[in-house]
């Protein structure tokens, strides 16, 4: 394969963040000291690298993007301060802009304006459509499905969900296209040999890695770390994480109670009913995280949060906002005389929430998707090894 | 040193005012120069001892600079003379007093791979040949005293402030080696078999404590031994951003002298840029090659110990991208150079964004400060080595007598005047 050095890029990159990355002299010391690199995942240096040169198909075609948790140890250690860390982010968002269609992640990267008001637009025209179909305020109690109809929000929620899932599928196909042409990988290499090989892979992408965090808990440990356990990278990255993933399991068995006709939606429960249960302790762990990461972005605790992309601020806020508005509504459900703005936080709340996940191909979002099948990739990889290991002791 | 001489035969009347209780600096601790092999104390005896017995040079040993005024056209300085606890003329040099004293101190000159006595002559080739007491260390055994019998031991000396009127004042204060333990990546100076560059000197110097090349963790003769290039400069984690010049020919050289010392052990440099840039230096790069120094591209990350205390290294082979992990038993840090000079409020001198003493004009002028009269040469205006700091010494040297004559223009003879060193 010919390869075409495009100094250029460099200048591209650098409108998606890329800051100091010109300053790298290949020493290798970011390698060196990131506990997740390896033989087979080469990073940072080699994307750093992939970037001087401006071999994009390359660094597009690079699932070791994805490996890295931004623990910023690279970018503390580097010698010419060349923020291999933050190259790392930047190239992330560079990938989500052209993995998605119509590079419209770009405006979320590079605009800080721009893509702030079009994530706005988005929260108020969802919030519009919500309330074009509004009845009217029940006043004796908050009876929030009483406003909007809770079919309508279902129905909403169900379409993005499903426009999101065909677009996150297209995004995967486009990715592992890219990393095929990259690693000269054919499309059943993906599902390589043995079922149990993929059946593995999947297990350790979706269940180990990416729930269990294992990579993230135990390799991505930074030696210069100073945090307990519950305010390490990895607990809090966890916290907001799994916290998501209670609220929307939360809400989805909401749903299929509703379905089966166990309890309809909106019928005030006490706290300890399960499915409310486990709303509100995902919502208090997701609030905790998602509190953390955005204090450390803001005061720029570490290098690690000392860059920060338009991305990164819309992603955080709108989980913020969707989390906080969440909390607000339970507030106002307890207070007499079913206040006014506890039905616009409704709106809004579900207006962020929709948008959050609207939004998900071209915002960080993406990462969970991404981040799943460059693990899945690389634990594809790692298994012939050990059967190669296990032959060997046979 | 060098400067002192230059100045001293040309008639001029020079004072040197030397921090430490012997002339020779750092140079009389090393082992041989790049990029000839020749041995150091070959070369700085003799010089040490022109300087001591120049009817020109006036040597002002275990003093410090207090405070610089101008005066006229030229400076008074201020200078304390530290106690040594030991008179100064009546000392000759016996050691009857350190063979007669118990108390055993860690050297600093051998870099604390050594130990000698609370009051000895500094070093076998100390100039001048004088003891001096270590106060913090003695326990007033009175030992010493009884011992001389010259009668020269003196526990009740004070320390004592003189002036000197000088025309002019030449910083030679020359430089310090950044910290071993500055880096937590490297195990922030707690293990032991992790050295630096000057200990090596030791370890290979005629001189040294041992004669021989031991690791200090345990006294065993390494086998595998590894340079960490850049390990003190070019690291803007340390602030210290410059290229430190004589790490690289320094760590060729040792390796070189080390396959001499111990043939079978191997010797690997781990470096991001090898910049041999001396007359010279790159054959000498090239012979060192030839000889089986094993040149490794990629900077080391970190460094842990394993359980017999064996430094492990990490590092990405940036040639093929490969991350090893490997054990030796020596690890040297090849650190860099800081400034030594303080000024502490003796002498105000614009100092550079690299901390060294500021020259403003290099090209014209490389040896004048920021201050008019005020001139400085060697490592105290920056990195360089033995070779650039002789001809900076000759540099300053002229430049001093041609500011000197310029100045002063017939009104009086040159060999009136002072010059105030401090090496």
């Amino acid at each position: 394969m010919s390869r075409r050095a495009d100094p250029t890029f460099l200048y591209e990159l650098k409108e998606f963040g890329a800051v100091g990355a010109e300053k790298c002299i290949n020493c290798g010391n970011c390698t060196a000291i990131c506990t997740l690199a390896s033989d087979e995942d080469q990073f940072p240096r080699r994307m750093v690298r992939l970037a001087q040169l401006g071999l994009k198909d390359e660094l597009l075609g690079s699932k070791e993007l994805w490996l890295c948790y931004n623990c910023g140890d690279c970018s503390e250690t580097c010698p010419q301060q060349a923020e291999p860390a933050n190259l790392m982010a930047a190239a992330r968002c560079y990938a989500i802009t052209n993995y998605a269609p119509l590079k419209i992640g770009s405006l979320f990267c590079k605009r800080p304006l721009i893509g702030g008001l079009m994530a706005a637009l988005v929260v108020l025209l969802m919030g519009a459509f919500l309330y074009s179909h509004h009845q009217t305020m029940p006043t004796d109690a908050l009876q929030l499905f009483g406003f909007i109809p809770y079919t309508l929000v279902h129905n909403t929620g169900l379409v993005v969900m499903i426009l999101v899932g065909a677009l996150g599928l297209g995004t995967v196909a486009t990715m592992t296209s890219r990393i095929a042409r990259t690693t000269h990988l054919r499309y059943p290499d993906f599902f390589g040999g043995s079922s149990r090989r993929w059946l593995y892979a999947l297990w350790d992408a979706v269940a180990v890695q990416a729930l269990g965090q294992r990579r993230y808990r135990t390799t991505c440990q930074a030696p210069g770390s100073v945090h307990a356990w519950y305010a390490s990278n990895w607990f809090v990255h966890g916290a907001t994480m799994w916290g998501f993933g209670g609220l929307l399991l939360a809400t989805t068995l909401d749903y299929l109670l509703d379905i089966v006709g166990v309890k309809a939606t909106g019928t005030l429960v006490p706290l300890w009913y399960p499915t409310r249960l486990l709303g509100t302790l995902s919502g208090l762990l997701f609030m905790y995280g998602v509190s953390i990461l955005l204090y450390r972005r803001l005061r720029k605790t570490d290098k690690a949060h000392s860059y920060s992309r338009p991305s990164d601020w819309i992603f955080l806020s709108l989980l913020w906002l969707s989390g906080m508005t969440g909390f607000v509504i339970e507030f106002a459900l307890y207070l007499p005389g079913a206040p006014a703005w506890g039905y616009w936080t409704f709106i809004f709340h579900v207006a962020v929430s929709i948008t959050l996940l609207l939004l998900l191909p071209f915002t960080k979002f993406a990462h969970a998707i991404y981040r799943i099948v460059a693990l899945y990739i690389r634990a594809l990889n790692s298994v012939p090894r050990k059967e190669v290991a296990s032959a060997n002791a046979d | 040193m060098q400067a002192a001489l230059d100045l001293a035969d040309q008639g001029f009347q020079v004072a040197l005012v030397e921090r430490e209780p012997s002339i020779g600096g750092k140079m009389i601790t090393l082992s041989k120069v790049f990029p000839t092999l020749d041995c150091c104390s070959c070369i700085t005896t003799p010089k040490m001892s022109a300087v001591a017995h120049h009817p020109k040079i006036r040597l002002l040993t275990y003093c410090e600079l207090q405070s610089v005024a101008d005066e006229g056209p030229g400076f008074r300085a201020t200078v304390l003379q530290k106690p040594r606890y030991v008179d100064a003329h009546k000392c000759t040099g016996c050691r009857e007093c350190e063979y007669a004293c118990p108390v055993t101190v860690s050297s600093p000159f051998d870099r604390g791979l050594g130990a000698y006595r609370a009051i000895r002559v500094p070093f076998s080739t100390a100039v001048p040949q004088i003891a001096v007491l270590d106060i913090d260390n003695c326990f007033l055994c009175g030992k010493c005293e009884k011992a001389c019998s010259a009668g020269a031991v003196d526990l009740l000396q004070q320390p004592e402030t003189f002036e000197i009127a000088a025309a002019t004042i030449v910083m030679a204060s020359g430089f310090d080696l950044t910290p071993v333990g500055a880096k937590k990546e490297f195990g922030g100076g707690v293990f032991r078999n992790v050295i630096d560059p000057l200990m090596m000197e030791r370890f290979l110097a005629p001189t040294g404590p041992y004669g021989r090349v031991l690791r200090p963790g345990d006294g065993k003769e390494p086998t595998s031994i590894a340079y960490v290039q850049c390990a003190g400069s070019r690291d803007q984690t340390l602030g210290v951003e410059y290229c430190s010049r004589v790490c690289c020919m320094y760590a060729v050289k040792q390796a070189m002298l080390i396959s001499g010392a111990l043939p079978m052990a191997e010797v690997t440099i781990y470096y991001m840029d090898i910049r041999t840039f001396g007359k010279g230096y790159e054959q000498f790069y090239q012979n060192a090659q030839a000889m089986g120094v094993e040149f490794v591209r990629g900077k080391v990350a970190s460094i842990h110990e394993d359980a017999e205390k064996n430094p492990i290294v990490k590092v990405e082979l940036t040639d093929d991208g490969r991350i090893v992990e490997r054990t030796h038993d020596l690890v040297v840090l090849s650190l860099g150079m800081l400034p030594a000079y303080q000024s502490r409020g003796a002498v105000d001198l614009p100092l550079g964004n690299d901390h060294f003493v500021a020259v403003p004009a290099p090209n014209a002028s490389p040896c004048a400060t920021g201050r008019s009269g005020i001139f400085v040469t060697g490592t105290a205006m920056g990195p360089m080595d033995i070779v650039d700091s002789i001809v900076s010494a000759g540099a300053v040297a002229a430049a001093v007598s041609a500011y000197i004559r310029e100045r002063q223009d017939g009104r009086t003879a040159p060999h009136d005047q002072q010059e105030a060193l401090r090496a």
